[in-house]
């Protein structure tokens, strides 16, 4: 069989793509962490991974992309060191999948607000309550808070201020809180619920009240430690420091008080 | 002279395959209606398909054996298609599309042949062609080139399936020809498979006669006359191959008149059975040349035809209506008549 | 980001095409030439499945099959030292395995219009059966093996749910384009996301110049 040249030909073929394709493959010998994050982290998080990398020569991969998907991820077998996730739920679901966590610690909070395009007169002065009563709101858009977090905190300020029924016809439900601010962007609705860091890259001008923290619950970001090896630590240690601190507030998010 | 021996079974859902043949190094034939198993007898010996049992011999080589029996001595072969040393050529010329004539038979071609390409393709005459690529060949051509290439091996044996079937009348009489040159040139044996009559008897030597799968007979073709119960017209066929200088020819020794010359050397004839008229009693005075005596050999009923079998000198068949049957009382080693005109010999050329 | 997702996305999908052609290449023959049926009937639902399921399916069977806990990820883990998850191999495989239906489909459909009786006459004049198959069966199929090929690819290029899944979305690990665009949105990031819908519609325009060059090439192969 190797006499025929052709079988020759397949087998240095199949050594040749093996090999360049293996060049990559492995990554539990690097000198690396592994961070799931909420993709609302995304740029904080961005940051913190070049500063970190420069300071400490520890290579950061960052996965971003949903908390429950991150979440889902992990319960079905994939290992990150680190995972940061929008609120608790994801959390809660990692408990009762009975997975194995190190340690959880409160990240970051974030803010509600209610924003608009839209220059009212007495912006600063009028109640909350009379800026979503207010007839040129004719549409709001809030995430759906069976869908999304952010919708859940939305619905329970509404309640609290107006109730819902109230302002029932008013509000449109939309899959997740980027949609919601994209809602606003192009004109789909004149208000919209969102997180404060939601508009940092928002193109036109924009008017924001923050919603007090007394009408929902907490916006918690929990960082949830898997495991305590030398890299986690100084990670740790790092998210303590005021460079990284900064980092975070600087796009909006508030450093909870320990 | 026994060059090829196979002797084979092989079982199919609705149809055996039982033969057993042995081939001499010229053009032997197979001849059959569709589906008697033709084809399998030849994919067999090429080693496409095996068979369930039996033995496959080309000189001293077995190329196939299978005794079937559980003793301890089996000495079970099966030699793979590539190193049987045969050539197949089918009824389409299968040529390789994408390689052109001389690629194509240059396929199986190794330069410590025997014959060489030049002289192959010399032979053949296919000099012209072999920059073309087979989607621009006439089918006759193709068929030359599908042989040629089955050649540049040469093999020991060439194993040919219906390969003129698809030409026309001009086309097959070259092919033919061809066949007829190589295997007086090269010695090299052809199995022929047909269901065309009158191509088995213009070049071959012998011809077996099968039948669902079952050798009904192995004939010298030069005295064929098959009768399978199918042909609703039959047509009596001689082969002759003399010079002949009148409008005349011998079969058996006995002469025939007829229309025209010969114009060669090696001719069919072909009389109409339904062309053949038969008498009781000698007729003088008709526009007949042909009148010969002789006995009835055999009588079949054929529905609204009766066809007589005589002898009279030669075989040959006469098919009269049923009417005309009973009007004359026809029995078996009765003597009879046998008159037809020259008009009604036909001459086919090889 | 934009250019590393481009680089990424080109080299992830040459990988994932050159690992599946052999594979296709091999199932084809076995699945239009063996002797068995049932066999060719049961790998022909096997290799069909990745293209019936959606895309995150594939990528969660991926994930729970390689994971250091899975069946194949602890295999590797614990004799090799090895973990293919959330790396640009990951990415590679999602890619390979979405495309795969698409492209052993079409060497499939090449390789069953070849003409059998080519390759048995082959064999008759001494062609064993890799020789046969490379310079017949192949060779005739030349044209609808290489459009499956490149079927592959063009899939591979904008595969993303069973990436983001089996490899994640990590910047010059598996983020490639169509990832990036994904991200982009979320973010909100206006100009890269304008700047990759162009590479990608680029790439895609691309693939299809490179099959439509080669079936005009096959159409003039056939003619005569």
């Amino acid at each position: 069989m190797f006499r025929n040249k052709y079988t020759v030909i397949i087998l240095i073929m199949t050594i040749v793509i093996s090999l360049s394709i293996f060049n990559s493959i492995n990554r539990k010998h690097q000198d690396s962490l592994l961070i799931f994050t909420a993709v609302s982290l995304s740029e904080p998080m961005a940051e913190v991974k070049s500063l970190f990398e420069n300071k400490y020569g520890i290579k950061i991969l960052l996965n971003l992309n949903g908390s429950q998907t991150l979440a889902s991820q992990i319960s079905r077998g994939a290992n990150p060191d680190i995972f940061i996730s929008a609120g608790n739920t994801p959390y809660n679901f990692l408990l009762s999948k009975q997975i194995d966590i190190y340690k959880k610690k409160l990240l970051v909070l974030n803010t509600l607000v209610i924003a608009t395009e839209i220059e009212l007169n007495n912006w600063d002065q009028n109640a909350l309550k009379a800026i979503i009563l207010d007839p040129n709101f004719k549409r709001i858009s809030i995430a759906d808070p069976e869908l999304a977090p952010a919708g859940e905190y939305s619905m329970q300020a509404i309640n609290h201020l107006v109730g819902f029924k109230n302002v029932e016809h008013k509000i449109i439900k939309t899959k997740n809180v980027r949609d919601a601010v994209n809602h606003l962007r192009l004109g789909l609705s004149e208000a919209v619920f969102a997180y404060i860091t939601d508009f940092n890259t928002y193109p036109n001008e924009i008017y924001k009240k923050n919603i007090p923290s007394s009408l929902h619950d907490q916006i918690e970001y929990p960082i949830i430690y898997f495991n305590s090896n030398d890299n986690v630590k100084k990670f740790e240690e790092y998210l303590y420091t005021d460079e990284a601190k900064n980092i975070f507030t600087n796009y909006g998010f508030k450093i909870p008080q320990d | 002279m026994n060059f090829i021996n196979i002797d084979i079974t092989k079982k199919y859902p609705d149809f055996v395959l039982k033969c057993s043949l042995d081939f001499n190094d010229k053009i032997n034939g197979i001849f059959g209606p569709s589906g008697s198993g033709k084809s399998t007898i030849l994919n067999c010996i090429a080693g496409f398909i095996s068979p369930d049992i039996g033995k496959i011999k080309i000189k001293d080589k077995i190329l196939y054996e299978i005794s079937g029996s559980n003793s301890l001595r089996n000495n079970n072969i099966s030699i793979n298609p590539e190193h049987r040393n045969i050539g197949y050529v089918t009824q389409k010329s299968n040529l390789f599309p994408s390689m052109n004539v001389d690629e194509n038979i240059r396929y199986g071609y190794k330069d410590d042949n025997a014959i060489k390409v030049e002289e192959i393709i010399d032979i053949m005459n296919v000099k012209n062609l072999i920059h073309r690529y087979p989607g621009e060949l006439s089918g006759g051509e193709a068929q030359k080139i599908s042989i040629a290439r089955a050649l540049a091996r040469f093999p020991s044996v060439l194993l040919m399936d219906e390969p003129v079937s698809e030409l026309d009348l001009e086309s097959k009489l070259m092919v033919l020809g061809y066949l007829k040159k190589i295997n007086k040139s090269f010695s090299i044996p052809i199995i022929y498979v047909s269901h065309d009559i009158s191509e088995i008897v213009s070049i071959c030597d012998k011809v077996a006669i099968i039948e669902n799968g079952q050798i009904k007979d192995v004939k010298n073709s030069q005295l064929l006359t098959y009768i399978s119960s199918n042909d609703s017209e039959f047509e009596n066929i001689y082969v002759v191959n003399e010079s002949i200088s009148e409008n005349s020819i011998f079969i058996n020794n006995i002469k025939i008149n007829t229309l025209n010359k010969l114009e060669s050397e090696s001719a069919v004839i072909l009389i109409p059975s339904n062309s053949v008229i038969l008498s009781k009693y000698e007729l003088n005075n008709i526009d007949a040349e042909n009148i010969f005596l002789g006995k009835i050999e055999n009588i079949k009923s054929m529905g609204s035809k009766v066809r007589v079998f005589c002898n009279v000198g030669f075989d040959i068949v006469s098919d009269i209506s049923e009417y005309s049957f009973k009007k004359m009382d026809l029995n078996i080693n009765d003597e009879i008549y046998v008159i037809f005109k020259s008009e009604n010999v036909k001459i086919s050329y090889t | 980001m934009v250019t590393e997702a481009l680089i990424l996305t080109i080299q992830v999908s040459i990988y994932a095409t050159l690992l599946n052609i052999p594979l296709a290449i091999l199932f084809g023959l076995i699945i239009t030439r063996y002797k068995s049926r049932s066999i060719n009937l049961t790998l022909d639902v096997l290799i069909s499945l990745p293209l019936v399921l959606p895309p995150v399916l594939s990528g969660y069977f991926l994930l729970i099959i390689f994971s250091p806990s899975g069946f194949v990820g602890a295999f590797l883990d614990n004799l090799l030292g090895i973990e293919i998850v959330f790396t640009k191999m990951a990415a590679v495989l999602a890619c390979s395995v979405v495309s795969f239906p698409l492209m052993a489909r079409a060497v499939i459909i090449a390789f069953d219009s070849v003409n059998r009786d080519l390759e048995k006459i082959a064999r008759s004049l001494g062609a064993g059966y890799t020789r046969m198959f490379f310079t017949v069966t192949l060779r005739e199929s030349k044209y609808g093996v290489i459009a499956g090929i490149l079927l592959g690819f063009a899939r591979s290029l904008g595969e993303f749910g069973a990436t983001i899944i089996f490899a994640g979305n990590i910047q010059g690990i598996s983020r490639t384009i169509p990832l990036a665009i994904f991200q982009s949105i979320q973010t909100g990031n206006d100009n890269d996301l304008g700047l990759l819908i162009f590479c990608s519609v680029g790439l895609g325009f691309l693939a299809v110049l490179i099959n439509y060059f080669l079936i005009n090439k096959s159409v003039k192969y056939n003619r005569g």
